[in-house]
């Protein structure tokens, strides 16, 4: 049962793409070995990654493909047996897949009788497939961005191969890819090594060879370290942890191969600063973890993972690099801080005029009017459907809303955009309501994060993307395929998440309208949005979206309402009784009108079976009791009337012919069918239900 | 030591040596050390030395032994340090991180030999850096330049948390797709220097140790005037109209070269062919990018004519390259076919 090891060395792997490389890396040596029959029920894949290298071992492998049994067809019977013997024909097919002539036999196949054969095909050796299959398994392996680096070109990959390991058990199996030759040799720790060649013996012996050279190959023994190491460091600063980042936490694993801690300070005066800047200077600029106190607050000190191990000397040496750096950037800061209040925001809004928006739109300046004018509208809308805002707030925070970018903080620190123009708002002494909400205008930039507290700063928000939204359309920059360049379906799902999650009152096309730029595009490109939320954010049935939106799909919190009920209650057979009687309603009227059926002036008294009486009472109890319900946004109750006309639906269904001969009593029962029809409309279009 | 000449294009470069050569030093080094220490270095390895290149340039890379030389297929390596104007980042030597010129040491190893990043490391234990007491970290950076029309894959090299280096295999350049690929080293010595020195202040840089009395003369002794003075004028002086002018002359002339270019792959003498001016013509449009810098520094180019301006400069450069590719074509083949 011999253990397989492949390893790609490379100069250093971008951080963000090794994770996803060695999940590939290790389905793609599976199904290599799947397809070619050398796994085992026991056998075990388990891949490791680092800067510098891709790693699988897939131990408990055949050493053999095992033999198969082969059925082979030949000439037709009739050329391979003439004269009771077999022909010419018949001999050279036995020779040719070697077997005796004695061992031919007729076969019956679709296309008429043949001459066949029963072959043994050997399984051929792991290492002599491997060998075979290695290269296209490790050049198919999917890189977001490639490069060139030998001559002629002859290969992209992510960064140039410097080694390849691939040995079964102890023996090399030869391959060749990007100009590199598999051996058994690896290489440790680019300085705490050096460039000495380390030699494995055995394929399992490979994370234990490592770590005598100071590499740890497996990610998630890193990332334990790295957190253990975390902890302890942070155990000299009194009161201190550090603030918790799992994607900085990823980063770092990804770029160390022996990863140490080590902490340093920075001088108290800059905690002066807001600590949303100071975290970004740490966290993005120096991927340093920060370290609170008891209450949260930051303390001057600083977290960083190394990717070396080093003695005292070293250490206060790394340390006061560190701190170096980490100084001079806060200086900046510092003064960009101080600098920017010289000038407060609102003097900043003549300075917009010079900040482009789109070159083919205006400058920010004009954003801001158009924003302004957007917010009016709807912060009057709220109110008038009894949302309490401050409305003189709102449109103050919409107008200073863009002024940070002329900041120069913000020119420093772009990630701070928002952030800051709140943070100045608040040091120059406008309500928290205008700074939070400028504050927060950004929120959610992504699918985890919430959307803002305020309604203030959910209505910034939302206008300001929806301007964006409208304008951009309006010049033809729309959305396609993978070009998004203005990330407009982003703001697209900010947009009905900030909706949904607030529940405004407010219907996507009054939004739309709102803009002046009413255009189809748009209100088509946010319901793709909607239906965009109802999948991925909230996880609903795909038919369950279909049938809400087919019915409307354009108040937002109301969508959400109506597909949690339908969700709720798509289980019951009973519901599906009538989701499949309201498929075959609308097919019978929509035949019936079309061979010229009118019903409108039916009479009601011809309907004298019982069912039909059955189901015209409960139809029209139902109809007053759904309109009430749905009035209420009361949908799960109203599906659940909907489905107690199950029986009643059922029996019509099953006695009564619709589409009788007699054209009286025949639009007196489609006028009763349309009206059941009429009664469960208008919460979602039950014929997208996919019937279990 | 070894210093034998070595055939350009080898692909493996002797790593040994540099220890040797190389002991630690007692004192940091000064910035003229650092500066001698990498180029004695990299001409141990087989590089060229070359002086700055005496046109405005913005990075080492537009000058052109990195623009023209990564162009066509012979292969070359080279190393020199550039002073490298900026504008706009001019701070009337006030800002003791940032410099309207700061000096690149740039290095071009076309192709680049397997032990490129190890080499790298030798250069850095050349200056004096001690690896095993430093954490260093190769983090992906990827280099592209509009203007240019050129782009390469690659790192920051980062040292104790500074960006001491941007190291990129170019893959693109002048907007023609490269073949053999070019590594590009480029080191930044201020950055550098302060480092090794540990002062908080470029200014305060040590640029040169008198050895017989010891007295140092600082970089502020030597490049802050320059600063000002520049800072003044690329701020306040520079005549915006002027400079418009001259874009436009240099432009045009620039432009004129490259059109009459076009008939070069009609003519059958090598000679004829070989002599054509491109080279001149790249010093114009080099000439246009200084001035598109110096007006943006004005504040003169809105962001919306930016990104025309850009665009017309881009241009010129892709034209430079496209015709200096063909004329070094053309006049290869002449020659092989006399």
């Amino acid at each position: 049962m011999p253990d397989f090891l492949l390893e790609i060395g490379l100069e250093e792997i971008p951080s963000r793409m090794l994770a996803a490389a060695q999940k590939e890396l290790a389905e793609r040596v599976e199904s290599l070995l799947r397809e070619q029959r050398l796994l085992e029920s026991s056998s075990q894949i388990v891949s490791y990654s680092t800067p510098r290298r891709l790693a699988a071992l897939a131990s408990g492998l055949k050493a053999q493909q095992s033999d198969v049994q082969e059925e082979v067809v030949g000439p037709s019977w009739k050329i391979a047996w003439q004269q009771d013997a077999f022909s010419a024909a018949a001999t050279a097919f036995a020779r040719k897949v070697g077997v005796s002539v004695d061992a031919l036999r007729k076969v019956a196949t679709p296309k008429g009788e043949y001459v066949g054969a029963t072959v043994l095909r050997r399984g051929e050796a792991a290492s002599a497939i491997l060998a075979a299959m290695l290269p296209a398994c490790v050049s198919g392996l999917y890189w977001p961005k490639n490069m060139y680096w030998r001559e002629g070109k002859p290969e992209r990959f992510v960064r140039p191969v410097r080694w390849l390991i691939a040995m079964l058990d102890s023996t090399v199996i030869p391959f060749s890819f990007a100009g590199q030759t598999a051996a058994a040799s690896t290489r440790g720790h680019r300085i705490l090594h050096g460039d000495e060649p380390v030699l494995l013996h055995r394929a399992t012996d490979y994370a234990q060879r490592l770590r005598e050279v100071f590499v740890l190959v497996d990610p998630v023994e890193r990332r334990h370290v790295i957190r253990k190491a975390l902890d302890r460091v942070t155990r000299i600063i009194p009161q201190g942890r550090w603030r918790e980042d799992e994607e900085l936490i990823e980063t770092v694993v990804h770029l160390t191969e022996w990863p140490t801690v080590l902490c340093g300070m920075f001088e108290s005066e800059y905690l002066g600063l807001p600590q949303e800047v100071l975290v970004t200077v740490m966290r993005d600029h120096q991927k340093f973890f920060a370290v609170e106190g008891a209450g949260g607050a930051l303390l001057p000190y600083f977290l960083t993972v190394l990717n070396t191990e080093v003695d005292d000397e070293g250490q206060a040496i790394i340390r006061h690099g560190n701190e170096r750096v980490l100084r001079s950037r806060f200086k900046d800061a510092q003064f960009f801080w101080n600098a920017d209040q010289k000038i407060p925001l609102t003097e900043r809004v003549e300075l917009l005029r010079s900040v482009t928006f789109q070159k083919d739109l205006g400058s920010y300046f004009w954003k801001t009017e158009q924003n302004l004018r957007i917010a009016e509208v709807i912060g009057k809308t709220l109110q008038s459907r009894g949302k309490v805002l401050d409305h003189v707030a709102l449109l103050q925070a919409v107008l200073l809303a863009k002024t940070d970018l002329t900041a120069e903080l913000v020119k420093e620190f772009t990630e701070l955009q928002g952030i800051v123009g709140g943070l100045y708002a608040q040091a120059q002494g406008l309500s928290e309501t205008v700074a939070s909400a400028i504050y927060a205008q950004y929120l959610p930039a992504s699918s985890e994060d919430p959307i803002p507290q305020t309604i203030e700063a959910q209505i910034t928000g939302l206008v300001d993307r929806m301007q964006t939204i409208a304008a951009m359309f309006s010049i033809g920059n729309i959305p396609s395929g993978s070009r998004d360049p203005f990330a407009l379906r982003r703001a697209g799902n900010a947009i009905v998440r900030i909706l949904a999650e607030s529940a405004f009152p407010l219907r996507l096309s009054e939004l739309i309208a709102a803009t002046g730029q009413p255009e189809a595009s748009v209100a088509l490109f946010l319901r793709e949005r909607l239906g965009f939320y109802l999948k991925e954010n909230r996880g609903f049935a795909y038919d369950v979206i279909a049938a809400v939106m087919a019915s409307d799909a354009d108040d937002v919190p109301d969508a959400c309402a109506r597909c949690e009920a339908l969700s709720a209650v798509r289980g019951s057979t009973d519901f599906m009784v009538v989701a499949a009687a309201y498929k075959r309603i609308r097919n019978i009227l929509e035949q019936a009108r079309q061979a010229g059926n009118k019903w409108a002036e039916a009479d009601d008294r011809l309907l004298t079976e019982p069912e039909e009486q059955a189901l015209f009472a409960a139809s029209a109890r139902l109809a007053a009791q759904v309109c009430e319900l749905r009035a209420l946004h009361q949908y799960r109750q109203a599906l659940e009337a909907i489905a107690s006309l199950a029986p009643s639906v059922d029996a019509f269904f099953s006695k009564i012919m619709v589409m009788t001969p007699d054209a009286a009593l025949r639009a007196a029962r489609l006028r009763l069918i349309e009206s059941v029809l009429v009664s469960i409309s208008g919460i979602a279009d039950f014929a997208e239900i996919v019937q279990a | 030591m070894v210093i034998a000449s070595r055939m350009l294009g080898s692909h493996t470069l002797s790593a040994s040596g540099a220890a040797a050569d190389f002991g630690q030093p007692a004192a940091p080094l000064t910035f003229q050390e650092l500066l001698f220490r990498l180029q004695t270095f990299w001409a141990s390895r087989g590089c060229v030395l070359q002086q700055p290149y005496d046109v405005e340039v913005g990075a080492g890379t537009m000058a052109p032994e990195t623009f023209l030389r990564v162009l066509g297929p012979r292969p070359y390596r080279i190393g020199y340090a550039q002073p490298s104007r900026r504008p706009a980042d001019g701070r009337y030597g006030e800002n003791p991180n940032r410099l309207f010129k700061h000096t690149q040491f740039q290095l071009i190893l076309k192709p680049p030999p397997t032990n490129v990043q190890e080499l790298y490391l030798e250069s850095l234990a050349a200056i004096g850096i001690d690896l095993r007491r430093h954490d260093l970290k190769f983090e992906e950076d990827n280099w592209e330049s509009p203007t240019l029309g050129a782009w390469g894959i690659g790192w920051q090299v980062m040292l104790d948390g500074l960006e001491i280096t941007q190291f990129t295999y170019f893959q693109q350049c002048g907007g023609i797709d490269l073949d053999p690929i070019t590594a590009e080293i480029t080191y930044g010595l201020e950055r550098i220097a302060a480092f090794l020195q540990d002062v908080d202040s470029i200014y305060d840089i040590v640029w040169m140790r008198d050895p017989t009395t010891g007295n140092e003369i600082r970089y502020g002794d030597i490049r802050l005037e320059d600063e000002l003075h520049f800072s003044v004028y690329n701020f306040e002086y520079a005549d915006v109209e002027k400079l418009w002018e001259h874009l436009r002359l240099y432009e045009a002339e620039c432009q004129a070269l490259i059109d009459g270019a076009s008939t070069l792959a009609d003519l059958t003498d090598a000679a004829q062919i070989r002599r054509y001016p491109l080279l001149s013509a790249f010093d114009l449009c080099l000439k246009c990018s200084h001035l598109f810098n110096l007006l943006d520094a004005r504040g003169a180019i809105s962001v919306t004519e930016r990104v025309g301006v850009i665009a017309r400069i881009r241009a010129l450069a892709v034209g430079v390259a496209r015709a200096y590719t063909s004329q070094q074509q053309a006049a290869e083949r002449e020659n092989t076919d006399a």
